[in-house]
């Protein structure tokens, strides 16, 4: 199982910065989790596709949670560990619905952009 | 500091939980426990990079949400900008004149004196009772002085002294300007650790009578007469007449412990001849050997002292040692007007900051609708809080900027209308160690200002949504906050009124003569060109005999001193055979020429006031 261990480069973390946001909202909305549930949920639900820099997915926890948007306390889990959970607030689910009808329609927009055409020019 | 530490161990316990899971999850994938751990480790990057990202999510986060809450806070004041201005102006006025005072009173009650090692600089000596009235310095004799304090007796390190404040002399060369000369022992500057700026330092052999004159001059002087020359060290200057060699100048910034003067001369005392029949009062500086308090210093001193009385045994009363230190001997009395000024200042600024407490009080009572609806979004109380305290440390930084001009424009109109008398307000100016001190007022006055503010909004953040209470201004705290403010009101109003009354007073009680339409002027006469007692009493009848003539003039007179100004001190004499002179203590005269006591209108209640025969006559006096 490849991962990146190095830090990715500035340009993916800048696109990822918005986007990791939004997956770490929509993951925690399912129930609440903890920092290396979080990652392990992300690559298994896009079938391994996206692969998070651990390093920079605490960052954001803290940043989300200092805005409000989650809260964090430590519980044990199923095999007796201590971790720290993080879960969604009510303006954490209110960004989620927000942040994701947001990227609904940045994805719309793109796609008509990569899928549209213009009169009079050929398809490349 | 544990608000840190907490987080540090939060964070610490969050990864190694993190790298726990990883490692047990390759574990269970079959892994051997060794290479699990490497590999969860090598998955999370470097450990001590994430730590410093998290630290600065932390610190930003302050820093940025202050910004944030300042911005609102300025949208919020163009929306009201009555309120706001009001506010600043409230506040600029009260720093500023704390502002201004400060840069004041700190020369007179703070700043540490330009010598070396200052606290170890003490000025002593006797004090000595003057016919009823107490001399305000200490002073010391020039017999005593060369007897015992010259070899810098315990607890003393080193010892030297000043003539008086100083003297009007006379530059009498190009551009003639009438300067203050003090005399001073060649050790002077040695012993306050003032070094030149220029060329050397008196020499032992320029104290000695009859040694070329040398003079070192004040910075300001060099700079007026010499433009900043560095070759002034070294050249002539015509004083009163006689060519005098520059040998030093002094740095800026030099301030005299007594007077202060424009140039130093030499004392030229030594030899001491103890046969002169007249006394000359010294200052006397010493330096404390080191960890030497002044009440030690007192003690030490006290034996000696005593001794020196022996010497001229002519005083009226005991003699009485004192020690103290240089800023004391400088400012004398202001010092405790001064702390009253600043106390009464602070009151001031206490005032104006529960003023403006009021006003932010009466806005979030006013806004508490707005409160309790970010409280219903989510926002929680320590956010709305700071909400309200950013808007109070906002407040308090432009009411600090606005005061700090208001404070200039201040520090104008004092130094205009202050009178000379108070100690270094000529250097009063604002300088960064004023704007240090306006900068932390401001920030205090602003957390001083925001702290029940922001209690109070802490506590409409807790009111859930729909509630009809009302936070901010409740009854009870509106009572304390305007009692609050009468009490210093009136505490304010009480304590100028009882010093304006004392002014009054002042001003009313008898003198004795009549100050209304009477006129003073003084002269010096430069030794260069009246050299004797003929020539200098033909220019004093020439005068009087002017102004006499002049219309309009009732009475005119001569005398060395006016009422209530200086006097000369003599030890008594024998009235007609009666008691020694010990008894009669010291005497104040004053000479005056016939017509003295008509000019001012003294009543003679028994006898005659002087004629002009008396001149020429026997010897005559008035008495008080």
């Amino acid at each position: 199982m490849p991962r990146h261990s190095d830090p990715a480069p500035s340009r993916d973390a800048a696109l990822l910065q918005g986007t990791l946001d939004l997956l770490i909202l929509r993951i925690v909305a399912l129930e609440p989790l903890h920092g290396y549930g979080i990652v392990r949920r992300i690559e298994q639900m896009s079938g391994e596709a996206l692969q998070i820099r651990q390093g920079s997915l605490y960052p954001a926890l803290y940043r989300m949670e200092q805005r409000g948007l989650l809260t964090a306390g430590w519980k044990t889990n199923d095999s007796g560990k201590e971790a720290k959970y993080y879960r969604l607030t009510k303006a954490g689910r209110q960004a989620l619905a927000e942040e994701t009808e947001g990227w609904k329609r940045l994805r719309t927009a793109i796609d008509l952009v990569l899928e549209g055409h213009l009169p009079g020019y050929e398809e490349v | 500091m544990s608000k840190r530490h907490k987080f540090e161990t939060g964070m610490s316990r969050e990864i190694e939980s993190h790298l726990e899971q990883a490692t047990q999850d390759y574990i269970a994938r079959g892994l051997p426990p060794e290479e699990a751990r490497l590999r969860a480790r090598r998955e999370f990057g470097p450990i001590d990079l994430a730590k410093e990202e998290l630290r600065d999510t932390r610190r930003l986060r302050w820093f940025a949400d202050f910004l944030r809450d300042a911005r609102f806070t300025l949208r919020t004041w163009r929306r009201n900008p009555a309120f706001a201005a009001g506010v600043v102006a409230v506040l600029a006025l009260g720093m500023g004149s704390a502002t201004a005072l400060f840069s004041v009173l700190d020369r007179i009650l703070f700043r540490p004196l330009p010598y070396a090692d200052p606290d170890r600089l003490v000025s002593f000596g006797e004090v000595i009772p003057t016919a009823g009235v107490v001399s305000p310095l200490e002073m010391m004799r020039d017999r005593a002085y060369f007897q015992f304090w010259k070899p810098a007796p315990e607890p003393f390190q080193s010892v030297t002294s000043i003539l008086g404040r100083g003297a009007p002399c006379d530059l009498t060369e190009e551009r003639p300007e009438r300067l203050s000369c003090a005399r001073v022992e060649s050790n002077f500057f040695d012993v306050l650790g003032v070094p030149v700026l220029l060329g050397r330092n008196f020499t032992a052999e320029e104290d000695r009578k009859g040694a070329p004159p040398a003079a070192i001059i004040t910075h300001a002087l060099w700079q007026r007469r010499f433009g900043g020359d560095p070759a002034a060290a070294g050249k002539m200057l015509q004083i009163d007449g006689n060519p005098v060699r520059v040998v030093g100048v002094l740095p800026p910034g030099f301030e005299s412990p007594i007077g202060e003067p424009d140039l130093f001369l030499p004392q030229q005392l030594r030899p001491f001849d103890p046969n002169q029949n007249s006394t000359r009062f010294f200052t006397t500086v010493g330096r404390l050997k080191p960890g030497v308090t002044a009440p030690q210093a007192t003690a030490a001193i006290a034996p000696l002292i005593d001794a020196g009385a022996e010497l001229v045994p002519q005083f009226g009363g005991p003699i009485k040692a004192r020690v103290r230190n240089l800023r004391d001997l400088q400012v004398g009395d202001a010092s405790r007007t001064a702390w009253l000024v600043l106390a009464a200042s602070g009151v001031f600024l206490l005032m104006v900051c529960v003023n403006a407490t009021g006003l932010l009080l009466a806005r979030i009572a006013a806004r508490s609708r707005e409160f309790e609806m970010r409280a219903a979004l989510g926002a929680g109380r320590a956010r709305l809080a700071r909400l309200a305290f950013a808007e109070s440390i906002l407040f308090a930084i432009s009411a600090g900027g606005l005061g700090v001009c208001f404070s200039r424009g201040l520090l104008e109109v004092f130094l205009r209308l202050a009178p000379k008398s108070i100690p270094e307000i000529e250097h009063a100016s604002l300088d960064l160690r004023v704007f240090a001190v306006a900068a932390v007022l401001s920030l205090v006055c602003g957390v001083a200002i925001g702290l029940w503010p922001a209690l109070s909004s802490w506590r409409a953040g807790s009111i859930g949504a729909g509630s009809r209470s009302t936070a901010g201004l409740r009854p009870r705290a509106r009572f304390v906050l305007i009692s609050t403010q009468i009490a210093l009101t009136v505490a304010l109003l009480g304590s100028s009124g009882l010093l304006l009354h004392s002014l009054l007073n002042l001003v009313r009680v008898p003198l004795g003569f009549q100050s209304e339409q009477t006129l003073t002027m003084a002269i010096t006469l430069n030794p260069a060109n009246y050299p004797d007692p003929q020539r200098q009493t033909a220019l004093f009848e020439q005068v009087l005999a002017r102004i006499q003539a002049a219309p309009g003039t009732i009475a005119a007179s001569w005398s060395n001193a006016s009422p209530l100004g200086t006097y000369i001190i003599t030890t008594g004499f024998p009235v007609d055979g009666a008691a020694a002179s010990r008894e009669a203590g010291l005497l104040r005269i004053r000479y005056a020429t016939p017509g003295y006591v008509e000019t001012f209108r003294i009543p003679v209640v028994k006898g005659r006031a002087f004629l002009e025969a008396d001149r020429d006559g026997p010897p005559v006096a008035i008495l008080s």
